[in-house]
C-alpha cells in the first residue's frame, strides 16, 4: 500500500538542502549589500568632493588677493582655519576696471568655526543699509595691512555678524594659499555625512582675477 | 509553492530597490561630472575671447570697431562635447566684458548650462611700421644698409653704398640711388606733429608687471650679463647720466639713459628686449670710443640724438634689429666710422604704453573681474 507524504530521512535531508540555500541566499544578500554600501559611500564622497569643490570656487574663483591665513589642522579645534581674502575689485562707471583700492565691503572672510562645525563666510552682506558716515569710517580701516592681520579677525567678525554657512558638518579643516604669479588656494576638509561616515577631500582653487592694491 | 513566490517577490522588490538606488547616484555622479563640464567649457569661452582680443588677426570674425564681439556656437572640437556662446561687449577703449554660456551635451541628453562672466582690460603696444623713423633729414652713409620702410621729414640722401632695402616716405630723396632697392613715397610732412618719432614717450623707470608696479635698477656699468630679477622682472635698467660701457656685456632686458649719452667701449654689447619692452631709450647720443666697438639691439630704440664719437674711434659695428627711431635729424653722422644695420623686425618692435595713452596692437589681456552668473 502506498503512503502519502515524506519519511522523516528525506524531511531532514530537504531540510539541510534548504538550509543550506537559504545560508547562500543570506551570504550572497551580505555580500551585495556591503559591495552596495561601499558603493555607495564612494559615490557619495565623489558627489560631495564635487560639490566642495564647486562651492569654494564659486566664492575664491572671482577674489582678487588673499591676506593673512591661519592654517588650521584637521585634528584640532585649536587655530582654525581662517582666510582674510580680497572678494573682488568692485567696478563701476567712473572705474570700468576698479579702482584698485580694497574697501570694507571688498573684503572676505573664511573661517571655519569647530564648535558649530560649519565653514563660515563674513562679509558686509548689508553694506548698502550701512549709513555713509559708517562705510566711509569701515574704508578708513580697509587696506591690504588690515586684510594681513589676523588680529583683525574677531573685529571683522564682529563687524560682519551675517555671516553665511557654506557648510556644516565639517569635522575639521585646513588651508593653504599659494600667492606667486597664479595665486591659488589649497584645502583640506573632512567632512560628515548623514550616516556619520566621515570623508576628506581634498581641493584647490585657483584666483582668476588676482590683482595687487594700490592702498 | 506559496513560499517560493514570496521569496521571488521579496528578491524583486530587493533587487529594484539595489538598481534603483544605484541608478540615482549614477545620475548623481554624472551630473556633477557634467556640471564640472559645462563650467570648464563656459571658462573655456572667456579664454578664447581674451585670445582673440589680443590677436584679433586670428579671431574668425571681427565687428566693425575691429575686435572679436563673439559667436553662438562655438565648438572646440568633436572630442568636447557641447559648446558655448561668447558675448564680447566694449566698455570703453581697453574694457571689454565677456559673457560666456556652456551648453554641454547633446540635445538628447538635457544640455546642462552654465554661465560665467568676466570683465577685461587689454593693453596696447606701439608698433612702428618702419625701420627708421627721423625727425628731420637723414644721411645714408656708405657702410649703411636699411632693411625695412624709412619714414623721414626731412630729405633723405644717399651716399654711395649706402642701401635702403624698402619704401623711402620723405619730403625729398636725393644722392645716389642705386642703393635703393625700394620705392619712394614724396610726402609733404614737416616738423611738430607730424614728426615720425615720437618727442614724449613712456619712462619705463617705472613699469607694471603681473599687476605689480617696479623700478629700473640703477646702473653706473655693464659687464657679463644684467637680467630680469625678482625685484625687476622685465630686466629693466636705467643710468643717471651719462653711460659707459667698458666691458662687453648682455643686457636682457631695456636700457634707459635718460639723462645723457650711452658712450661704447665695449668689443660687444648686446641689449635684448621683453617681449613687448623697448630695447633703448637713450635721451642723448650714441657715442662709440676706441676701435671696433660693436651695439646690437634687439628690440625697439629710440634715441634722442645722433650715432657719433667720443675720441678717436674706428671699425664700429652698430645693429637694430627691430626699429629704431631717432628724434634728432641726421643722426649717422660723418663722425662715426664703420657699419650701421637696421633691420625691421615686427616681432621685436612692439613696446607696451611707448607712446602713453596710444598703442596700435594689443600686447596682453588681463582678467580684471571673473563673474559667477
Amino acid at each position: 500500500m502506498r503512503r502519502n507524504g515524506f519519511t522523516l530521512v528525506e524531511l531532514i535531508i530537504g531540510m539541510v538542502i534548504t538550509a543550506m540555500v537559504m545560508a547562500a541566499m543570506a551570504a550572497v544578500s551580505t555580500a551585495v549589500s556591503s559591495g552596495w554600501q561601499q558603493a555607495d559611500s564612494a559615490d557619495t564622497a565623489f558627489v560631495t568632493g564635487a560639490q566642495v569643490q564647486t562651492r569654494l570656487a564659486e566664492y575664491f574663483r572671482p577674489a582678487a588677493a588673499f591676506g593673512a591665513v591661519q592654517k588650521g589642522t584637521l585634528g584640532s579645534s585649536v587655530s582654525p582655519a581662517t582666510l582674510f581674502f580680497w572678494r573682488s575689485d568692485q567696478t563701476s562707471g567712473a572705474s570700468p576696471t576698479g579702482d584698485g583700492l580694497i574697501e570694507f565691503n571688498e573684503i572676505g572672510l573664511l573661517r571655519y568655526d569647530p564648535t558649530s562645525e560649519e565653514l563660515r563666510y563674513y562679509y558686509a552682506t548689508d553694506w548698502n543699509s550701512w549709513s555713509a558716515s559708517t562705510q566711509a569710517t569701515a574704508n578708513l580701516l580697509a587696506n591690504t595691512a588690515y586684510i594681513n592681520n589676523t588680529g583683525n579677525v574677531a573685529n571683522f567678525m564682529a563687524a560682519c555678524p551675517n555671516y553665511r554657512v557654506l557648510m556644516r558638518n565639517v569635522k575639521g579643516m585646513q588651508i593653504n594659499t599659494v600667492t606667486d604669479d597664479k595665486p591659488l588656494l589649497e584645502f583640506v576638509i573632512d567632512l560628515e555625512d548623514a550616516k556619520g561616515q566621515s570623508s576628506v577631500h581634498y581641493g584647490t582653487v585657483t584666483l582668476r582675477a588676482s590683482s595687487t592694491a594700490t592702498n | 509553492m506559496v513560499m517560493v513566490l514570496v521569496l521571488v517577490a521579496l528578491a524583486s522588490v530587493l533587487s529594484y530597490a539595489l538598481l534603483s538606488s544605484q541608478s540615482m547616484m549614477m545620475q548623481a555622479s554624472a551630473n556633477s561630472h557634467r556640471a564640472a563640464q559645462a563650467d570648464a567649457l563656459a571658462e573655456s569661452g572667456i579664454q578664447l575671447a581674451s585670445y582673440y582680443l589680443q590677436n584679433p588677426a586670428s579671431a574668425p570674425v571681427l565687428n566693425g570697431s575691429g575686435f572679436y564681439p563673439g559667436q553662438t556656437g562655438v565648438s572646440f572640437g568633436s572630442a568636447v562635447d557641447g559648446t558655448v556662446d561668447i558675448v564680447v561687449t566694449r566698455i570703453d577703449n581697453s574694457t571689454f566684458d565677456i559673457a560666456s554660456t556652456s551648453h554641454y551635451g547633446t540635445a538628447s541628453s538635457s544640455p546642462l548650462a552654465r554661465s560665467l562672466g568676466a570683465r577685461a582690460s587689454v593693453q596696447y603696444a606701439y608698433l612702428p611700421t618702419e625701420a627708421a623713423t627721423v625727425n628731420g633729414g637723414l644721411n645714408v652713409l656708405s657702410n649703411t644698409t636699411i632693411t625695412g620702410a624709412v619714414r623721414a621729414n626731412g630729405t633723405v640722401n644717399l651716399s654711395l653704398g649706402g642701401t635702403i632695402n624698402g619704401t623711402i616716405y620723405a619730403p625729398s630723396v636725393t644722392g645716389i640711388l642705386t642703393g635703393l632697392l625700394g620705392s619712394i613715397v614724396t610726402t609733404t610732412t614737416s616738423g611738430g606733429s607730424n614728426n615720425p618719432t615720437p618727442i614724449a614717450i613712456r619712462d619705463y623707470s617705472t613699469y607694471t608687471y603681473n599687476g605689480q608696479t617696479y623700478r629700473a635698477k640703477l646702473i653706473a656699468s655693464a659687464s657679463a650679463t644684467l637680467g630680469a630679477t625678482s625685484d625687476n622682472p622685465l630686466g629693466v635698467y636705467v643710468a643717471a647720466g651719462d653711460l659707459t660701457i667698458t666691458s662687453a656685456a648682455t643686457i636682457n632686458g631695456t636700457l634707459l639713459v635718460p639723462n645723457g649719452k650711452l658712450i661704447v667701449k665695449s668689443s660687444n654689447l648686446t641689449i635684448n628686449a621683453a617681449t613687448n619692452m623697448p630695447a633703448l631709450i637713450v635721451k642723448s647720443d650714441i657715442a662709440f670710443s676706441g676701435n671696433a666697438r660693436k651695439l646690437t639691439v634687439n628690440g625697439l630704440s629710440w634715441i634722442g640724438g645722433v650715432l657719433t664719437k667720443s675720441g678717436t674711434t674706428s671699425g664700429n659695428i652698430t645693429v637694430f634689429n627691430g626699429a629704431a627711431q631717432f628724434a634728432s635729424g641726421t643722426p649717422i653722422t660723418s663722425n662715426y666710422s664703420g657699419t650701421v644695420k637696421i633691420n625691421y623686425d615686427a616681432r621685436k618692435a612692439a613696446a607696451t604704453g611707448f607712446l602713453p595713452g596710444q598703442g596700435t596692437t594689443a600686447s596682453a589681456v588681463t582678467i580684471k573681474t571673473f563673474n559667477n552668473k
